[in-house]
Formats: C-alpha cells, structure tokens, sequence
C-alpha cells in the first residue's frame, strides 16, 4: 500500500518522530514537497543514467542492412538473424529485448548520431564536455546543476538534486546547489553502536544538543547548524519515504537496479526530486567485447524496464522523463584483440509515458567516416536544449549559453 | 586501453558504489602491468606482490564496513603505546625550561595510573595556554596529536616544536616504512595509493612533510582520473613530499617536468608546429602569479618555450624536433628561452612571492590576511631565495598564526579528519576503507575535484558529508574489533578516571583543548551519567559503561568545533 501524500500530510510530524527533538527552526520546516496530481513542469523530474566508458552505439541499434557494418567489424558484428528488428534497416542487440517491448509500445525513443564537432577521444575530457554542455571545456558547472539553480527554494524541496552513488556527478554540480548523494539507504542514516542500537536515539538527540549549543559567533557556526538540521530532515525523509514503498516489481539484481530503486523510492515518496542520476560504467569495451556489451545492455534494459513498470505501479510514469547518455561511441572499425576501441557520435534513449516513441535525430553514414570513426549528426546540446525547454519548460539557451534546436521526442497530450 | 578484466567487470556491477574512476582504474591495469621500477622506491613495495594481490581489493560500498572489519592491520592496540620516539638532534632540544604553564599541565596529565586531578571544565581560552597553542600548531601543521605527543610538545615549547617540524629529515620515520611494505599495496590501484597515503598521514613522524605533501597537492596538482597511471601519481607524490620545503623555483622545474603533470596539462602534446597553452597558462594562473599580472601573448611565448618537454620510456624526454628555439619574448624579457628560463622570470615577478606566500598562510592559517602581513611573507621568499621552509617557519611562529582569527578558522579536509582521528586515538589500522571515507566525504585524494586542487573551506560541508564525518565518528568511536580498535575502557583505567565528569573532562582536553561551551559540558556530563559508577569495582559496572564511553567519544568527535582545525 502506497501512503499518499495526502495520508502523510495528515499523519505531519507525528509520522517523525526522529524529528520530533530537533529545535524549531529545524522542525518547522515541511518535509514532504506539495506534488501536484497532474505533472505541470514544476513537478516533473528527469532521471539521467550515465553509461560511463563509451557505449558501442552501433553494436547497440545495429545497421543489420548495411554491408559496411559487417565488413567493419567481421569480428564482433551482430549477425543479421540475431538482431532484434525496429524496421528494414537497423535493429537492437538481442539483449535489447526489454527496449524492444517499449518499443513497441511507443515509449522509448531513440536519438541517432549525438555528438560535438572536433570529437575528444579522452574519457576524461569527453565527458567533461558532456558533463558541462560545453566543448572549449571553460564552463566549470553541469548543466543540470545549472537547471537546479534556477528552481524556486521556496518550496522546500529535500532533494531536488538526487545522486545515487558515492561522488557528485559533475553535470549536477552547482557551487549554489546542494545535490544529496545517496550511496545506499542505510549509509545515509545516522549510525549508531551496532552493538547498542537502542542507544543511537538518545545519542543523535544529545549530538543535536551540542549543535544547538555550540558558539554561535565562529565563522562556520550556522553552516555546521544549518546543515545537521538539512542532514536530519532528508536522512529522515528518505527513511519514512523507504518504510512507505511498496515496490511495483520485482527489480533485477544488478547495482544499477538497486540504484534506480532508491530514486524510485525518493520519487514515489514525493520528495521533490527534480533530477534523480544514478551511473553504469564498464562500456569501455576494448577487448572481447560481445560477452561484456551483451550483458551490460540486457542489465541497463532489464533495470530500465522495472525502473519504468515501478513508476507505472505507483502512478508516477507520467511524471518522470529518463535519458541515458555515453561519453562518446565506438570507433566503427573493430580491433584486433574483439573490441572497439573509442569513438565518436553514440545514440542517446528517452524513455517513458511522456516519450513519443521513434527515431530522431540521423543516422550517421557508414559510408562516409572520418579516421575509422562516425560523423555527428546531432549536437548533444540538442537533447540538453530537448529536455530542458520540452519536459522543464524553462529556456535553454540560458543554460546552455546560446539557442539549439529541439526534438520533438514529446507525446502531443502532455500537459504544459 | 586494454581490454575488461575480471577485476572491472566487478568494478562496474557493483556501480552504484563505484566511480567511474575506479572503473577506468582496473581496466588501466592490464595495460600498464609493464611500467619500469623507476617510479617505484626500491625498498618499499614490491610490484610483483601488488599484482598478485590486485584482484583482492574492488570495493564495493555496501560491503564497506565489512571490510574494514574483514580487512584491516592484525596488529592489536598494544596497552601502553610507547612514547614517540623523537630523534632530536641536541640543537633542537629546548634549551630553555618550558613554561610554567605548560609544566604544570603536563604534570597533571601524565598518564599515571593511581591518580587524575583533571582540569575542570573552563570558559572558552582560545590559543591562551602553551598547550592549547601546541594543538593548534599539530593541528595545522601535522594531523592532530595524541597525548604523549601533546605532553611532549608542550613541554618543548612552540618554538623547538616548530624547529623539530621543519627539521624531518632528522626525525627517524623507519616504523612508517616497515609498516607501509608489510601491505602490498598495489600501486596500480587508485584506492591503494589513497590507503598508502592516508597512513603516511596517520603514522608519519614527521607530520609538517606530509602536511606539505598535502597543500602540494592542492595547488601543484594532478589526477588520476586523466593521468591515468598509478606509478606516475606516485612519483608525483613523492616529488612533492621530497622538495615540499625546498626553494620554490627546484620544486617548480621539477614538476615542471614530472610525468603524471606532463600528462594532466598535455605537455606532452606541445609541440612546436601547434603549441598546447594549459601547462603555460596554469603554470602563471594557478602554480606562481594568479591570473591578471600576465597577457595571453605572455601565455603563447611561455607555451613555445615548453614545446618538445615529453615523455619516453614513463620519464621526462625533450625532443630537439619539436621545440621552438625561436626568440620569445615573455613578461617583458626577450631571449631563446626553455621552460627552466620562463621559470626563472617567473620566480621574480612580484606577484608570484605573494601570491605563493598568501597560499601557503590561507592554508595554514586563515583565509583573507591583511595585506602586510603577505607583503612580509613575501619578502621573506624573495630575500631566501625562495625558500618554503623559511616562509613556513615565519608562519608558524607568528602572532597571526596564534590570533583568535586563526582558532578554528579551518574547516577539516576529509584527509585531515580521518587522519587525525586515527591519530590522535592512536586506533591501530592497514587503511582498508578509509579511502572510501574520504570519497564520501568529498575527497578523493590523487583525484582533485579540478586543475585548481580542491576549493575547501565551506565546500566541504553539506547535508552528505557532514552524515558521512558523523559516521566516520561511529567507525572509529565503536572500533571494537581486533583489527580497528580503540578501546577507552583501557584509557579510562590507565588514568584512573572515576566519573562522567571525569572522563568528559579528560577526552575535551584531548580532542578539543578544553575548549568547549559550558552548556555542551553539561549535554556530555549528562548524556554521560551512567559513567559515574566508574570508581566502582569493576563487577558492579555494566556494559552499558562501555556503550556510554564510547558514545561520549562519540559525540566529541561529531561535535562542530571538532570539524574545524
């Protein structure tokens, strides 16, 4: 049974109680953000998932009726029966079999060929150009970060930045913003004497004692203050948010499933989350690739497909908008020891109820590459400039520094 | 890149606690398992050994605090830590009596087991005591200090103690290696660099050499995440712990030329026919004179001078092809020059003595000084010939360094955090786990957050890392098992201590100077009340004496004033 938000209005502090001693200016503070039923841009949220490594994107939507993709890569091609068809010309790896199902269903769209001209092959720098939506690499803050910080404080929210993981992914940082990284559920919570758990109450109610009574004339007095008090508020949002799910589905056992369920639990529990991140690396397939690439796509797609079926459950599909995104693809040309080594342009997925299913974007020209590697054909800010004027309705080119153009990767009835 | 090991596939299944980092990490590892032994010392660690044990080390979040029991030093607490053995040399030996002050703290704090007339709780002092002066110097200049070693110094006085931290190099530091080569760290591994680190921070004698490694490595920094080579992170690492008090202009030609820096500002890609910029311009903005007393044209001609500086065989090569043995003309100077020139014209600029000066007293003291007091600093560097070591000794003995705008002005780095607490409680550990700590926390050492090190100060703190230093706190406060262990019962008995009072009393003076409010005294005596049984036989105490000591522990080391330095 799912608590609503209304039940937990109603139940207020009193469903708390690990709140119920903190000082005042703490507590008044409402913990759970108003959700509007019906997702007006205010209320959405975007779930990134980053594949990190560099995904092989032509192992991922195969070309099984172009010649030059089997004669490119003898050695790892995907054969023609094997691939699992989306019309006469390209089709999904056989482990795609989950995308495939929101596929037809139209809820999974596809952009082709995203990249930046003058391509990094460097992990570190290509995915700082991703990160910070910038290819000179002079603007030092995330994109999202940048998004988070034009969202109106004043509602209150616990978590509109929400990473899952140990470190702050860097399209997320703002040096105004406070993104929460969540690694796992129990690492966010106050710990206590494993051997004495009765005690840890008493003992986080005297530790927030001490912070009330601290010298307030030190230069970081009400920063040490005014974080326990942020620290307490969303530990304990999350707890009561953890204790109220019911999951929808029964979620792979894969680290990436695991974190894809505590954003859900999060977005469920109407904890204002405006961005949810969550990171699956090992796509830097260099060698003997085909067993490695088959097993990371069957996870992404499983734990995508339940993430989804989750929200669907609880009633929040309409809500969240989720996109992937990879460094950079693969070189088209095979190596010698089976893998690919890196590349260029890669196809980036939208899923979701507010998706209008298809191909966007154009396919890069197998028979028209620059050193061994695909020609871009869409500006990677062009999904960026897609998700934040199409799906948070705020302008892009305030965030990105200049105007792109946008795909129209949104479902017609969306409400605006 | 070589291909997916075992190792990486592990890495990334377990995702959600695995940076991308680690991920790039162990599937560089195949492909290097050829570097030379150049960049390794001979006598430390044996690289045949870190392969064998490379597949034993992923860590995955989750299992972190299993590890850390599962994994850590077998070495138990010995009951009586021996005394630090100091190797003075007879010059540094005080040679005046300390003063009186300090004598008679150190008399009443002597660990005796009979009797422990503790101070009592007193107002706020501030740096008025000679001890309290000695915390905040260990502090700042090392990673905190346990009671012998405040006993000690304190009776030294600030200034031998001072003396003694600049001096390492007469200070024997054997026991760190013979620790460090019983690990077989694998120095491929980013995470074994970070341990390796961590406990030279935590078991060093010479505290001030780690704490220069320390802000070098802010400032004159690299990353593992572009760099790419565990062994080159290392040598880095060690360069700057060898020169960290040397004139300023040997340690600058030597990372100018040292292998993980040729790689992170692509030094290595400058080439005549397309001059690189990044090591040019960094070098001015961000290792010597700030940005502003220099032009782009200035950055330009700095760029020619460096081209052809490289690598061949992992150390620094120069290609005669590729450099540009054209005329340049640089701040205001026009000649063939090489980069060791530019160096040399950089090192005589004005801006670069304050601005290298104000870094180091940011770092150490407090942020925004007055101008003369960096005008001072400064002309102290350009009349040394730019000597560190003596710009260090005339911060540490200064009156700012001292003031009450210095006190706890410092918000702890996560590396000074973990290592001091695993110091100053002298808790026995191989380091397993502590660097994942220091991810959580915002510090991922070898791994600055960008090419400017790591911001500090506020950045440090929000509603994520300052849970994660909580729990840091209930790690080491609750250490009970054979291979992490900090044991307060022992400490409680050695010192005779017979109450709450007591025992607050005692672990405030230890953590904290004594230096607490009044109304936190009393949440701690009171929070602590069922230790007041403790003059008790012993068969009458409970176990809850065990859980309340090391709650109060605890909540001291949870506390604000402990996250300051």
């Amino acid at each position: 049974m799912v608590i609503t938000r209304r039940q937990l209005l109603k139940g207020g502090i009193s469903l708390l109680p690990a709140l119920a001693f903190l000082s005042a200016p703490w507590r008044r503070e409402i913990l759970f953000a108003s959700s509007a039923l019906a997702a007006t841009p205010a209320d959405r949220t975007l779930v990134v998932v980053q594949q990190a490594g560099g995904n092989d994107g032509l192992n991922t939507i195969i070309p099984y009726s172009d010649g030059h993709y089997y004669d490119l890569r003898p050695n790892i091609a995907i054969p023609q029966e094997e691939v699992l068809p989306l019309n006469n010309e390209v089709g999904f790896h056989p482990e795609l079999v989950k995308f495939k199902t929101l596929w037809d269903k139209g809820n999974l769209a596809i952009v082709e060929g995203v990249g930046y001209s003058l391509p990094s092959l460097s992990h570190f720098q290509s995915m700082d150009i991703w990160r910070f939506a910038d290819p000179e690499v002079k603007v030092r803050q995330g994109w999202l970060g940048r998004y988070l910080e034009t969202l109106d404080g004043s509602r209150g929210d616990v978590f509109p930045g929400l990473a899952v993981g140990r470190t702050l992914p860097l399209e997320l940082y703002s040096p105004q913003v406070s993104v929460t990284i969540v690694e796992s559920l129990s690492l966010y919570q106050f710990q206590g004497d494993s051997r004495y758990p009765d005690a840890t109450q008493g003992r986080t109610e005297a530790l927030s004692g001490i912070y009330d009574a601290a010298p307030q004339d030190s230069p970081y007095a009400a920063l040490f203050h005014n974080t326990l008090g942020a620290t307490h508020q969303s530990s304990a949002a999350l707890m009561q948010a953890d204790k109220a799910y019911q999951p929808g589905v029964d979620y792979p056992d894969s680290s990436l499933a695991g974190g894809l369920r505590i954003l859900a639990e999060a977005i469920t529990g109407n904890l204002g989350v405006r961005v949810g991140h969550v990171t699956i690396g090992g796509w830097d397939t260099h060698a003997n690739q085909k067993p490695d690439h088959a097993r990371l796509l069957r996870t992404l797609s499983e734990a995508l497909y339940a993430f989804y079926q989750d929200l669907k459950a609880h009633g929040k599909d309409g809500d969240v908008l989720i996109m992937t995104w990879s460094e950079f693809g693969r070189r088209v040309t095979s190596n010698a020891s089976d893998g690919t080594d890196h590349g260029t342009a890669v196809p980036v997925f939208f899923l979701g109820t507010p998706v209008k299913g298809g191909f966007y974007g154009q396919r890069p020209d197998l028979g028209s590459l620059s050193s061994n590697n695909l020609r871009f054909t869409t500006d990677f800010r062009t999904v960026y400039a897609t998700v934040l004027e199409g799906w948070f309705k705020t302008p892009p080119d305030a965030i990105l520094g200049k105007q792109f153009e946008t795909l129209p990767i949104f479902n017609a009835g969306m409400p605006v | 890149m070589s291909g997916l090991k075992p190792q990486s596939q592990r890495a990334s299944e377990s995702g959600s606690a695995t940076t991308l980092a680690e991920v790039l990490v162990s599937q560089q590892v195949a492909h290097d398992a050829a570097l030379p032994s150049i960049v390794l010392s001979k006598n430390l660690l044996d690289r045949r050994k870190f392969l064998i044990q490379a597949a034993a080390l992923a860590l995955s979040g989750g299992a972190l605090v299993t590890l850390l029991e599962a994994c850590t030093a077998v070495k138990p607490l010995a009951p009586s830590p021996e005394p630090m053995p100091i190797a003075l040399s007879p010059e540094l030996t005080p040679t005046v009596p300390p003063p009186p002050e300090a004598a008679t703290e150190t008399a009443n704090l002597s660990p005796t087991p009979t009797t422990a007339p503790m101070p009592a709780a007193t107002p706020p002092t501030g740096l008025a005591t000679e001890r309290a002066r000695i915390g905040h110097l260990l502090r700042r200049a090392g990673f905190g200090a346990t009671q012998t070693e405040l006993d000690r110094f304190t009776a030294m006085g600030v200034s031998a103690t001072v003396d003694y931290l600049l001096n390492y190099e007469q200070v024997d530091d054997s026991a760190l290696e013979a620790r460090l080569n019983g690990l077989n760290l694998d120095l491929e591994k980013l995470v074994d660099l970070q341990r390796w680190w961590l406990l030279q921070m935590i078991y060093s004698m010479r505290p001030l050499q780690e704490k220069m490694t320390l802000f070098w490595h802010g400032l004159l920094t690299s990353g593992f995440s572009k760099v790419g080579k565990g062994p080159y992170m290392y040598a880095q690492n060690q360069l700057l712990r060898k020169l960290c008090l040397s004139p300023y202009d040997q340690l600058l030609k030597a990372i100018a030329q040292d292998a993980a820096m040729l790689i992170w500002l692509d030094s290595q890609v400058n080439k005549k026919a397309a001059p690189n910029e990044n090591f040019a311009r960094e070098l001015m903005e961000l290792f010597s004179m700030g940005i502003g007393p220099y032009t782009e044209g200035d950055v330009r001609q700095s760029a020619r001078a460096f081209t052809g500086w490289g690598l061949r065989q992992k150390v620094f090569n120069f290609t005669p092809e590729q450099h540009d043995f054209g005329t340049k003309i640089f701040l205001g100077r026009s000649g063939n020059f090489d980069g060791n020139d530019i160096i040399d014209i950089i090192m005589e600029q004005p801006a670069t003595a304050e601005f290298i000066s104000r870094k180091l007293f940011t770092f150490f003291a407090y942020d925004d000084p007055a101008p003369e007091v960096v005008t001072k600093l400064a002309s102290t560097f350009r009349n040394t010939q730019y000597s560190i070591k003596e710009v260090m000794r005339e911060i540490l003995i200064s009156p700012e360094f001292y003031s009450a705008k210095a006190y706890r002005a410092k918000i702890k780095s996560p590396a000074e955090l973990i290592a001091g607490m695993v110091h100053t409680l002298e808790i026995e550990t191989d380091g397993s786990g502590l660097p994942a700590f220091a991810d959580r926390m915002g510090q991922s050492l070898f791994n600055p957050f960008d090419v400017s090190g790591w911001p500090g100060g506020a950045v440090w703190i929000n509603s994520n890392t300052l849970l994660q230093r909580l729990n840091f706190a209930n790690r080491v406060s609750t250490a009970r098992s054979r291979r992490f262990q900090f044991t307060p019962v022992e400490t409680v008995r050695r010192l005779g201590l017979s109450s709450a009072d007591e025992v607050v009393t005692y672990f405030v003076h230890l953590l904290l100077d004594s230096n607490i409010s009044v109304q936190e005294h009393n949440i701690l005596v009171a929070f602590g009340q069922g230790l007041n049984i403790l003059g008790e036989p012993l068969g009458s105490q409970s176990p809850s004496v065990d859980e309340k000591l090391r709650s109060v522990v605890y909540l001291i080391l949870a506390a604000p004033e402990y996250q300051l330095a």
